[in-house]
């Protein structure tokens, strides 16, 4: 696959800060695929892909979007690049139809064009109710999906998304997974920023961890995960005095305790099957409030990484 | 051994452009300049009554105070209080627009939209102040209107103000937006816009004649755009179209030419 995006020891130190907000990063993004980026507040990820959207200037390193450079050269990336920023208070005395059909139109498409892929995303994002409502009296959640209506329109070959479903409803996140999906398969090179991993492991083809300004690791989620505790966790709440089932747990493998009542039994991947037998055997599945099998996840990697400080 | 912090894949051709960059011609920048102004309009609906009473109210009630004033009362004073508080409604209404837009503008981060998007600044620039222009005009309607009547002056003179309002608006809306970048936040920015107040009240020849203030005040009022529109302002209305007037035309198409270059180089879009 061909490289869409070269980023070599980018620094950014913002004036008056105690340490730099993006510190010598070095990486490359493959065209069409989805990139994701997670990390703590305050990683560096905002600040990351707002230079490669060219809307922060930065210290030092390079930036190439195809054979572009795009420090010399800022005004470039907006003809390639559409980002959705996490906030953003521009266009709030518009109605979303007009956000998206202007910004449709001011990205060079027809009048034509804008206003059919307007009435389209409009539609599949689920925003027709409020299309004509001014942008400033909407929910949060409904602001997202037009910041994301935004980034869409005119299809740039490179898009951006900071924190898409945060603030979304369940059915609200599933269209904007579904049209990160569809965009993705349609060959669009996607760089997402996110918290929610579970979501976003659906769709990343390659992930970066980013905290402190560095990047901690990068490579496929199975690259990743595989440098991660591989056993299996069973999570279970027993019904009852916590307590009573450390004995039977143990038996099992290594049994933690967690807040709230709760175990978690890390079992090697090939004793699975017959820990969950005789664990269900011992407490029947109605001695039990709940009970998941987790496998290594993004999260677990993450956590190893930044020595045990949580996504969000 | 231990594994490489990072898995680069370094076997990778460039991807070639999609499709090639837009050609910069000055159609596309007059287009571009144009959906700017429709979306700033867009974004004034809701404002622009605000706007304009807000640019009139203040500049009316020192019309009628004026006049109302002891002493005698001449066509050449009634030209004076006009001229002089059309500049007042300009600066009320959209020059304090301008400062504040710009200062909290830069605090909310709204430029990012605009840098994120294939535009010229100065495109943005021109557009803003184009936008500033076309709302200040009912309120200077208004003002210049009702002002004719109260104060006695044939409404024909106020043909020759046609040219001069979006000249001298321009120069005042561009030291509006040079305030509004010297403004670190929007906070500043608003206090800024209030000290304009004060600026064109006591500091420009709006209300007292330049020769009647303070030497100092005096010095300060000449290096200020709003002294200028309001003397060609007052010229215009007394019918006087000679020398004094391009002079003052002069001052004023080089501030407005100076003000925007500063606007193109000074106002960072980018973080």
């Amino acid at each position: 696959m061909a490289v869409i995006c070269q980023v070599e020891a980018l620094t950014k130190i913002y004036p008056k800060a105690k340490r730099p907000a993006n510190d010598g990063l070095t990486f490359s993004i493959q065209q069409g695929e989805v990139f994701g980026l997670l990390g703590p507040n305050g990683a560096g990820k905002s600040t990351l892909v707002g230079q490669l959207a060219g809307l922060v200037r930065p210290t030092s390193g390079s930036i190439h979007l195809f054979d572009i450079d795009v420090i010399q050269q800022p005004e470039a990336a907006a003809e390639y690049v559409a980002i959705q920023p996490q906030n953003s208070v521009a266009l709030w005395d518009l109605t979303p139809q007009e956000a998206i059909y202007q910004t449709g139109r001011l990205r060079g498409m027809s009048h034509a064009a804008a206003r059919q892929q307007t009435v389209a995303l409009l539609e599949e994002l689920g925003m027709t109710a409020f299309a004509n409502r001014h942008v400033r009296t909407l929910s949060g959640g409904q602001r997202r999906l037009v910041l994301l209506g935004v980034a869409f329109i005119g299809d740039r070959p490179i898009q951006i998304f900071d924190e898409p479903t945060n603030d979304l409803d369940p059915e609200a996140r599933r269209r904007v997974w579904d049209r990160l999906t569809r965009l993705s398969r349609s060959g669009t090179t996607i760089i997402l920023v996110t918290h929610n991993v579970l979501e976003a492991e659906q769709v990343i083809g390659r992930v970066g961890i980013v905290n402190e300004g560095r990047l901690l690791a990068l490579g496929t989620p199975g690259e990743l995960k595989a440098r991660v505790d591989q056993r299996v966790r069973l999570d279970l709440a027993p019904k009852g005095d916590p307590e009573a089932v450390r004995p039977l747990l143990s038996e099992l493998g290594e049994a933690v305790a967690r807040p709230g009542g709760r175990w978690t039994v890390y079992c090697e991947r090939a004793h699975t099957r017959a820990t969950i037998d005789t664990l269900l055997a011992r407490l029947t599945i109605d001695g039990l409030d709940d009970f998941r099998i987790l496998t290594p996840s993004l999260e677990d990697v993450y956590l190893e990484l930044s020595g045990g400080v949580q996504l969000g | 051994m231990a594994e490489p912090a990072v898995i680069l894949h370094t076997d990778e051709v460039i991807a070639a452009l999609p499709y090639p960059r837009t050609r910069r011609t000055l159609r596309w920048h007059l287009a571009q300049f144009a959906r700017v102004v429709t979306v700033s309009l867009l974004e004034f609906r809701t404002a622009w009554p605000y706007l304009i009473v807000f640019g009139c109210l203040v500049p009316l009630g020192l019309i009628f105070w004026m006049s109302r004033m002891g002493g005698e009362f001449s066509r050449e004073r009634a030209v004076f209080i006009l001229g002089g508080n059309l500049v007042t409604s300009i600066v009320y209404g959209p020059v304090i627009g301008m400062v504040g837009k710009i200062g909290w503008g830069k605090e909310h981060r709204t430029f990012d939209y605009w840098a994120g998007l294939p535009l010229p600044k100065l495109a943005w620039v021109l557009a803003t102040v184009t936008v500033y222009l076309l709302l200040a005009l009912p309120s200077v309607a208004i003002i210049f209107g009702v002002g004719a009547l109260t104060l006695g002056i044939p409404l024909v003179n106020g043909l020759a103000l046609i040219p001069l309002i979006p000249l001298g608006t321009l120069s005042m809306v561009g030291l509006g937006a040079f305030l509004g970048i010297l403004a670190p936040n929007g906070q500043t920015a608003s206090l800024f816009g209030n000290a304009m107040i004060g600026v064109v009240t006591f500091l420009t020849p709006t209300l007292l004649p330049l020769e009647q203030m303070p030497t100092v005040m005096q010095w300060i009022a000449r290096v200020l755009p709003m002294t200028y529109a309001a003397d060609a302002f007052r010229l215009a209305l007394s019918g006087e179209l000679g020398a004094p007037l391009a002079l003052d035309i002069g001052i004023l198409v080089l501030s407005s030419l100076g003000f925007l270059w500063v606007l193109s180089k000074r106002l960072d879009f980018r973080g």
